[in-house]
């Protein structure tokens, strides 16, 4: 088994632990079995961990029921911006609407139940392939010529776009005021983490953030904003989007923040492919068409460079959770040349 | 012979990297290794390139001095002030104050459009050579 310094239990001490939970939770007659318990070596915030929970009901009938869950280690990457309890609600929220999402079963804040702070939910049937890999990018290629997975994949995204999220709840993540408000809200928000990570950063940072802080665009329209939604982030079944994960960034704000991260070459490698799959003109063809939203590219560019330093603070707030010996992982230690490279790209983005 | 610091840590890259970490059957640890030897090897390109790369950045900030000096002679009080302190340096770090406070001037403003252009120039130069590294 891996060894891996950051979890609190072992694979095997986490199945007892899962058990003993969900044989209370169920309130199965047996003792609930754990099988085919995997960590998932994506994302670096949360662990996270898919299994079937087997049992028996009370009528003697074999039950089994696939399940995923989060455990917040408590050092990871975007502690200061994402957590558990947040993600349970707006799961729960999206339960209501149209967008494909886990269900949420139960969140655990305190340690004791599963070692940790941990919320379980659904495991949905799918593959995630990874956009940054030779076979992943073979998979998203391939897909994009079936002409099936594309449009799947944005109308997804409309589907975020549409949701009444007033109606449904996600107001409690925060309403910006129209005009400059949001964009200046996630500018803050970066901030925030770089002086976190006691990263003495670049100039160039200075240069970007004064630059945004300027050029802040009016948001005229407030969307449910998912934050990183890109290949990678979503499950396929059958060339169709089975569910959109990853809702640790998500905002209300301006729908222009996603549909720049569609439109980012950050998202995809050596393909015009847009997040790898989707082509450019089906794209805006088709988001319009659904979302009746007319695509920005001026505020799109904008957006692009915010991108630049949301990734610049992730790196900087990577290598200084290693910096700082909360977290030995050696990965983190790496994105100090990554900080180099996010900031090369928005030098270059600011035209010099 | 006597291999320099910088070559020794690119050794021990490779080491790493084609025989250490391929016996290694943990998945976890196995990534580690890699890891290990991608920062060695940053870590000995830095080196070798340090001496270099810290005279240019002299270079080019004893230069840019010159020009922001005459430049924002009439400049508002918080960029004077900031001036004031990249003056007193021989790196890049002090100009992310000095950039703040342009922009907080308004960089519509010719002297401060001027300033920002004479900046960018060298930190253009200076993430150059650090992309020497890091790519």
């Amino acid at each position: 088994m891996s060894k891996k310094p950051n979890a609190e239990v072992s694979a095997d001490d986490l199945k007892i632990i899962i058990s003993n939970y969900l044989t209370k939770r169920l309130d199965a007659s047996t003792k609930i079995a754990i099988s085919d318990l995997t960590r998932i070596a994506v994302g670096w915030s949360h662990e996270t961990w898919l299994f079937d929970a087997n049992w028996q009901d009370n009528e003697g009938k074999e039950r089994c029921l696939g399940l995923c869950l989060r455990r917040d280690p408590g050092n990871a990457l975007l502690r200061e911006t994402s957590n558990l309890e947040e993600q349970f609600k707006v799961l729960k929220c999206l339960e209501q609407t149209d967008v494909q999402s886990p269900k949420a079963y139960w969140l655990e804040l305190e340690p004791e139940a599963l070692g940790a702070p941990a919320l379980i939910m659904e495991k949905v049937p799918g593959e995630c392939p990874s956009p940054w890999r030779k076979d992943g990018r073979k998979f998203y290629n391939d897909a994009a010529k079936r002409e099936v997975l594309p449009k799947s994949f944005v109308d997804a995204l409309c589907s975020i776009h549409k949701v009444d999220w007033r109606s449904c709840g996600l107001a409690f993540l925060g309403v910006p005021e129209m005009g400059k408000d949001f964009a200046l809200a996630e500018v803050a928000k970066w901030q925030g983490l770089i002086v976190a990570s006691d990263h003495p950063g670049h100039p160039i940072l200075a240069d970007l953030i004064g630059w945004l802080i300027s050029n802040a665009p009016e948001t005229e329209r407030l969307t449910l904003v998912h934050g990183a939604y890109r290949t990678g982030n979503v499950l396929i079944e059958s060339d169709r989007v089975s569910a959109v994960l990853d809702w640790e960034l998500q905002v209300i704000g301006d729908p222009m923040y996603d549909v720049a991260y569609m439109l980012t070459e950050l998202n995809r490698e050596g393909t015009d492919l847009l997040s790898n799959v989707v082509p450019r003109d089906l794209f805006f063809s088709r988001y319009e068409a659904k979302t009746g939203i007319e695509i920005d590219e001026e505020k799109c560019r904008y957006f692009q460079l915010l991108y630049a330093m949301r990734s610049a603070a992730f790196w900087m707030s990577a290598a200084g959770l290693y910096a700082q010996s909360k977290n030995t992982d050696l990965r983190l230690a790496r994105t100090e040349w990554s900080i180099t490279v996010a900031l090369e790209r928005a030098a270059q983005e600011l035209g010099y | 012979m006597t291999l320099s610091s910088s070559d020794i840590l690119q050794r021990l890259a490779d080491t790493i990297r084609n025989d250490i970490g391929p016996a290694v059957s943990d998945e976890y640890t196995r990534t580690q290794a890699f890891m290990a030897s991608v920062i060695l090897s940053k870590l000995s390109k830095q080196l070798e390139l340090e001496t270099a790369h810290t005279l240019a950045e002299q270079a080019d900030v004893a230069e840019l001095k010159l020009q922001l000096q005459t430049l924002l002679n009439d400049a508002p009080p918080p960029v004077q002030d900031r001036l004031t302190n990249f003056l007193q340096q021989d790196r890049i770090m002090p100009l992310s104050a000095l950039l703040t406070a342009l922009h907080e001037w308004g960089v519509n403003i010719p002297e401060a459009s001027a300033a920002l252009g004479l900046i960018r120039t060298v930190l253009r130069a200076d993430i150059d050579r650090r992309m020497d590294i890091a790519t």
